[in-house]
């Protein structure tokens, strides 16, 4: 961190100084409880990151605040544990993510929760599948099979098919790293897991012996921090991949905060965005053919900032901000260093603080009402870093191919309960046949269904 | 002893209480960790080498590591069958079950090695495990209790760790911790952490 471009707040740089002199005085580098090894350029580092924040916030500096330099290959390669607490902050202090319950929910237990669910008028839930452990990504093969990614403790895949009316979980491939971003197109399926992007060909014939896949893209850093996916893929069968950085706010490897279009055909790939942190959802418009994705904001500020985002890619390359600038017109308290907002493309809309914005899709089917048609349906899996937990809901929003009319409706919510107990946590949307469409929940590792009926 | 069984039926009547499970249901939990107690020891202590004390382990962490036994995500000639009928239901209920018993109350024995104590005391804190592993390294949510396990357990899952030939929860927060220890730290990290109570 080269401190003496972080200009812009030149007052603040003059109290970082005097804070900077007193810790000397003081006791050099006790204010800094971070890695061993650190140098003390590094602590020192760390006290005017936590001097920068305290005077942003407002609060007095504490001393047993974590910190991290999260600036470097070491840290990025062997983050400590606890790396998504590195930039802890006094309001925040103490929120940490949950562990996923280690058994999916009982059928009768997810009856018990979608009772709470509240839909708008007209709407119905139910349970599509129950025992999918920590179900992530979804996507449809031609003949009706549902594929389902997972999250890190399962490391499956699974595929779900209808035998006599009866939903049958099958465990296609298991042992993963972190298989959350899965893709179908020409009868094969995708699965991205951290560095590699792997092709099973003929997938939905062979879901009791999967074939030995083919590693179609492998041009991928090994971070784990964030280095889970999602994958879209477009009607010429390109995968849009997002690649976040390895940390929650620093600058980080040129290989990271981007996605890229990759070709599964030969292995090449552009980039079509920079500038991104944490994105777990993307989809193409079908009005349109541009690509528009949800990003998570960076923790460790405040409850209330920043807000998370929804964003559209109109131009090749286009950069959104990361890390120098938050949703659009924040810039950040540290990482700033000189670049205003304005350089950066702004979000479509701020969809509010500690949201976790995840898996979308485009409304492309008929069942539902027209102010629905091609309306982006959003899965928030919820906040860890707010006391009070935001997300845990559907949402639609409606927007034309140009970005603008934005309009934003809860479809269905209700999977917080209180503060902080999640009931479930909705992490990706996609369409089913009928028009209805299906929810995939890696903490009760269920399937969900909402239909509308007049 | 007389003690130790009143505590044990205090524990027990708690269970009951705090489960909405029938009184058979808590009968048959209790008979189907009989052949745990067998080898994890007397109410979950262990005093066998290599076996872990299972005792008052946080229930996420213990449910979590019968998944991993169950789906072969962790490899273990003994567990792995033993898991592979359990049913979630009887998962979550020997989790809670072990959860509730009380963790060791035996102070350690008097210290033969106290340099390799202060060097695993000062990597117990450079390496954070108290982040996870809690305050008093006594375990929360999906982190094991590691204060009091036994030396050559906690040795051995630093080593698996290490080589990956074991997967942990917390977006593989323990491969990123063990992978630069060498065998020395280990050792060092092991005996200071099995000595804490």
């Amino acid at each position: 961190m080269n401190l003496s471009t972080g200009g812009g707040h030149s007052g603040i740089l003059l109290d970082v100084q005097h804070a900077l002199i007193a810790s000397r005085n003081q006791q050099p580098g006790k204010g800094c409880k971070g890695r061993r090894g650190m140098t003390e350029k590094i602590m020192l580092a760390g006290v005017l990151a936590a001097a920068v924040m305290a005077l942003t916030a407002g609060t007095p500096a504490q001393a047993q605040l974590k910190h991290y330099d999260s600036n470097n290959e070491s840290f990025w390669k062997n983050p400590p544990p606890d790396w998504f607490l590195g930039d802890e902050t006094e309001q925040q202090k103490g929120l940490a993510p949950q562990p996923n319950p280690p058994t999916p929910a009982t059928p009768a237990q997810l009856e018990a929760n979608l009772k709470k669910i509240k839909l708008l008028p007209g709407f119905k839930i139910g349970v599509f599948a129950a025992n999918v452990p920590e179900a992530r990504q979804m996507a449809w093969g031609d003949k009706g099979t549902l594929f389902v990614g997972s999250w890190f403790d399962a490391g499956n895949v699974y595929a779900i098919v209808d035998e006599g009316g009866k939903k049958v979980v099958k465990t296609i491939l298991s042992k993963l790293t972190v298989p959350t971003g899965i893709a179908f197109y020409n009868g094969a399926l995708y699965v991205a897991d951290v560095n590699k992007i792997y092709k099973y060909d003929n997938a939905e014939a062979n879901l009791d012996k999967m074939p030995a896949p083919k590693i179609v893209y492998d041009d991928l850093p090994p971070y784990i921090p964030h280095g889970w996916k999602y994958l879209a893929v477009d009607k010429q069968g390109m995968l849009y991949v997002p690649i976040g950085p390895p940390c929650n706010e620093c600058m980080a490897p040129t290989s990271t905060m981007q996605i890229r279009r990759v070709n599964p055909n030969n292995g090449t790939a552009e980039i079509i965005a920079l500038g991104v942190r944490n994105s777990v959802g993307g989809d193409v418009d079908p009005r349109s053919g541009d690509y528009w994705f949800s990003e998570n904001a960076r923790d460790w500020i405040s409850d209330d900032l920043p807000s998370d985002k929804l964003n559209h890619v109109t131009r090749l390359g286009q950069h959104f901000g990361y890390p120098y600038c938050h949703q659009g017109d924040l810039p950040d308290p540290t990482y700033a260093m000189g670049h205003k907002c304005s350089e950066f493309t702004p979000p479509v809309l701020k969809l509010g603080p500690h949201m976790a914005p995840l898996g979308m899709k485009f409304y492309t089917g008929s069942q539902f009402p027209a102010e629905f048609k091609d309306a982006i349906l959003l899965a928030e899996h919820g906040s860890w870093n707010r006391h009070k937990y935001n997300g845990g809901r559907i949402v639609a929003i409606s927007v034309d191919p140009a970005g603008k009319h934005v309009k934003q409706q809860v479809l269905a919510t209700g999977w917080i309960e209180g503060d902080r107990t999640f009931l479930g946590r909705p992490n990706d949307v996609i369409i089913a046949p009928d028009g209805s469409i299906l929810v995939a929940d890696d903490w009760a590792g269920a399937i969900y269904r909402i239909s509308y009926a007049k | 002893m007389k003690r130790r069984l009143s505590l044990c039926a205090f524990v027990v009547a708690a269970i009951a209480g705090a489960l909405p499970a029938r009184a058979e249901d808590d009968a048959a939990i209790k008979t189907k960790l009989e052949p745990c107690f067998a080898c994890h020891g007397e109410n979950g202590i262990s005093e066998i080498d290599g076996v872990p004390s299972i005792a008052a382990e946080p229930d996420i962490f213990l449910e979590w590591q019968l998944v991993f036994f169950r789906t072969g995500r962790v490899k273990s000639e003994i567990m792995g069958p033993l898991a592979a009928d359990l049913s979630d239901d009887d998962i979550r209920a020997m989790g809670a079950y072990l959860a509730a018993l009380p963790p060791i109350n035996t102070p350690p024995p008097p210290d033969d090695a106290p340099a390799m104590t202060a060097v695993g005391a000062k990597l117990a804190a450079s390496r954070n495990c108290g982040n996870c592993h809690g305050e008093g390294f006594h375990g929360q949510q999906g982190a094991a209790r590691i204060a009091g396990q036994r030396e050559e357990v906690i040795m051995k899952a630093l080593h698996d760790y290490k080589s990956g030939a074991r997967f942990g929860t917390g977006i593989a927060a323990m491969p990123e911790v063990v992978g630069q220890l060498n065998d020395e730290q280990i050792e060092a990290l092991a005996h200071f952490l099995s000595r804490q109570r």
